[in-house]
């Protein structure tokens, strides 16, 4: 599915090196919340088993994929809404969903547990890469 | 850093760029770096980005789903 604009989760800004199991996110124009940046680089450097320059030669190609990277704050409340609701996920997971939420976009991931959680948010699951 | 060994080179070419060094009053060596600088600062096309992701992707193993997890929870000290 191509799309002409979404918010990226940490796994679908991952698929984009291949180091996630998915078809990298096809869409115009990416938004991400820098927390999932953050995460992509704990989840980089255990891939790349500490190697810096293979880590900053993925983020050297992320990053640019993105048009903008979103600061939690102003998606501060569905934010909370979303993390008393579901306790059990990841508060990055659901960073990436409240932003979907506020800037009107599909939410692109690899993670089907969160199809769902915001009836308001259009969950883009990325296929499994064969 | 790291050090880089081109062969090949064209002598006619590596004779300008030796002129221009010489000119910029840089050895060619400090004139090479600065151009490998420049390059490297330059934002690289879509369709250039493309190809990189494309070529990190091939031959790659990705972390499995449960692997991802694990290490992101870690991560959180979770």
């Amino acid at each position: 599915m191509h799309l002409d604009a979404a918010v990226a989760d940490t796994s679908a800004l991952l698929a984009i090196v291949g180091a996630m199991p998915l078809e990298p996110p096809g869409a115009d124009a990416l938004w991400a919340p820098d927390g999932a940046l953050l995460e992509a680089v704990a989840v980089l450097r255990s891939f790349h088993d500490g190697r810096t320059p293979d880590v900053l030669g993925d983020l050297a190609v992320i990053g640019p994929m993105v048009s903008e990277w979103i600061s939690a704050h102003v998606a501060l409340t569905p934010l909370v809404d979303l993390a008393i609701a579901h306790p059990d996920q990841l508060i990055v997971d659901l960073t990436a969903l409240a932003v979907a939420k506020v800037t009107h976009l599909p939410l692109v991931t690899g993670q089907p547990d969160l199809v769902g959680l915001d009836p308001d948010v259009a969950v883009v699951v990325l296929p499994r890469r064969t | 850093m790291v050090s880089v060994t081109i062969k090949d080179i064209d002598p006619d070419g590596l004779e300008v760029v030796t002129r221009k060094a010489a000119a910029a009053g840089m050895s060619v060596q400090e004139y090479l770096r600065r151009l490998i600088a420049r390059d490297a600062a330059q934002p690289l096309l879509p369709n250039q980005l493309a190809e990189l992701a494309r070529q990190r992707r091939e031959g790659r193993t990705p972390l499995s789903m449960e692997e991802f997890n694990r290490i992101r929870r870690r991560a959180l000290g979770a």
